[in-house]
């Protein structure tokens, strides 16, 4: 393509928000710098990009501090109230957030939605001690929601690793929806795994699995027991099978792409690759 | 400017997902397209697998046998496909020594990875000559699980005006690509490359000696990166992931970690209680 071939702003926009939304866990900054460098546009970064901070924000689950909470919430899809703002349940607040910054301010008092609050808490509860219970550094919230006849209820985890230092990083996302109804329900969720390792390379892994349960419900705080078990079982069952996969990976996939050494066990001898190649030179010329 | 857009560029490719390397190194010349060159020159690409009609063989594609639009294939004809008219050749005896490192390097990736296929492309420069080395190994699917290999080793070689030595600069990248779709994990996507440089002299007593010097080079870097491939893709990213999350309740874990503290410390006491 020749330099006069310039795409249009809307099609600039569109690679630079792409590009943004696959930053890797952990390196939002040197994407969005290196994005900035290459749009050479910080008007266009502004008005047209913007909005790819904050889906990247909600969609990684990221983590937030609340100065007047102990404990930290997440930014996510379900907590967004628009405006720039979002809600923590667990502390019955409102927050606008700046997503270039990752900082709350402007903290206000939210009120829960009465219908579903019990639920919300019982979950939460269950929901938080399983949390500590598996993930060193984890974060966790509860949405709920009520409509005519049933309620919904989001459970998120987030963890992660940051270590730029040693090339690498790494996230967890759960994102559990439980929608019930009557005594009955559906449990949904979404595992995602993702490790980036860049010392001289760039290796990354990425994963994710979709998972359905039913429920029964019946009190509050069984139906969250119950929840959490599904929930435990699920994600457990996850690891699992990815470290079975690893193991079938290096034992049976790599080892078949490529031996450690030729089935001589020795090193090739190339002297003698050549002299075969020279004998057959000399036999042509005769 | 465009220095810094261009190392920019490279930063953005070491850290978006490989697993989407075209469509992003495409978007990427869309957004800067004065880049363009540079970029293909410099970011490896999986290979890509070509057929020569007439010799009936594969060859493959990468930046370095490229000219304008058309790609060359070697060692089965010497001609650029589609036809090129002023398209850069090696010089007759670069050529001859193509062919020969094409024969040897067949003979040395049925050696290690039994299947896949090879290419070797060379240059000339004005002290030496250059070249790249290109295997593609794709894997069978077994166990349910598509794996593919990718070498691209870029050997630059300096002529010593004695002509009895030379100098060789080998950078290698060796991509890596494993992906499973299974009901009990999901989809794992787990893929990448990792790029090492090595350099040696060696004495050339005939034009082959380069083969054999090129071969030994590249034999130990493969290895090399081999292992470390080993070590990365399965130790140390699994690592992190079972660093992310524990099977094992973590309340669990401070229990135990307090019994063997608390075990340690009797053991101490009673050692102290029966020294004279």
């Amino acid at each position: 393509m020749a330099p006069d071939d310039q795409i249009s702003d809307q099609e600039k926009v569109r690679i630079a928000s792409d590009f943004i939304r696959h930053a890797p866990p952990g390196e939002f900054n040197e994407v969005f710098t290196d994005v900035r460098v290459l749009l050479n546009n910080d008007t266009l970064l502004k008005e047209g990009v913007a909005g790819a901070f904050a889906l990247y924000n909600k969609d990684q689950l990221t983590p937030v501090k609340l100065p007047t909470s102990s404990i930290p919430s997440l930014v996510t899809e379900h907590n967004d109230i628009g405006g720039g703002r979002f809600f923590d349940p667990r502390s019955k607040q409102s927050f606008k957030y700046d997503h270039l910054r990752k900082e709350a301010s402007d903290l206000q008092a939210w009120e829960s939605d009465s219908a579903v609050e019990s639920w919300r808490e019982a979950l939460e509860s269950q929901f938080t001690e399983y949390t500590a219970n598996h993930y060193k550094h984890g974060v966790c919230a509860v949405f709920g929601q009520s409509r005519n006849d049933s309620i919904s209820l989001v459970a998120c985890i987030e963890d992660h690793q940051f270590q730029p230092k040693n090339y690498w990083n790494g996230r967890w996302r759960s994102q559990w929806c439980a929608t019930i109804s009557g005594g009955t329900g559906e449990l949904q969720g979404t595992l995602r795994v993702q490790v980036h390792y860049y010392e001289d390379g760039n290796v990354q892994l990425v994963c994710s699995k979709n998972v359905k349960h039913s429920l029964t419900s019946s009190s509050e705080l069984e139906t969250a027991k119950e929840m959490v078990r599904l929930i435990e079982e699920s994600e457990s069952e996850y690891q699992l099978a990815i470290n079975e996969n690893y193991q079938t990976m290096s034992d049976t996939t790599f080892k078949a792409l490529r031996r450690q050494l030729p089935i001589t066990r020795s090193k090739v001898d190339w002297e003698k690759i050549i002299s075969y190649k020279i004998g057959k030179e000399i036999n042509k010329t005769q | 400017m465009t220095e810094e857009q261009l190392n920019r560029a490279l930063d953005l490719m070491r850290r978006l997902p490989p697993q989407q390397i075209e469509k992003n190194l495409s978007d990427l010349i869309d957004l800067v397209p004065e880049l363009c060159e540079d970029l293909l020159s410099s970011v490896d690409q999986p290979l890509k697998i070509a057929r020569d009609k007439k010799e009936g063989k594969d060859y493959l594609l990468c930046d370095y046998n490229r000219d304008g639009d058309s790609y060359r294939y070697s060692p089965w004809s010497n001609t650029y496909e589609p036809p090129l008219e002023d398209g850069t050749l090696p010089t007759d005896r670069l050529r001859r020594l193509e062919v020969e490192a094409n024969a040897a390097f067949d003979q040395y990736r049925q050696m290690y990875f039994e299947g896949g296929v090879s290419s070797v492309y060379l240059w000339d420069l004005d002290h030496g000559f250059a070249g790249v080395i290109l295997i593609k190994r794709a894997g069978d699917g077994a166990r349910n699980i598509k794996g593919c290999w990718d070498s691209i080793h870029v050997i630059e070689v300096q002529e010593k005006s004695t002509g009895r030595s030379a100098h060789y600069k080998l950078t290698s990248t060796v991509m890596l690509w494993l992906q499973t779709s299974r009901p009990g994990s999901g989809t794992m996507n787990l893929g990448g490359s990792l790029t090492r440089q090595m350099e040696q002299d060696g004495t050339v007593s005939e034009p082959s000696s380069h083969i054999v010097n090129m071969g030994r080079l590249v034999e130990d870097m493969e290895n090399k990166i081999r292992h470390t491939l080993n070590e990365i893709y399965f130790g140390k990213t699994k690592d992190i992931v079972n660093g992310l999350r524990s099977i094992q309740p973590l309340a669990d874990q401070k229990q135990k970690q307090a019994f063997c503290e608390d075990l340690a410390n009797a053991l101490q006491k009673r050692q102290g209680k029966s020294d004279p």
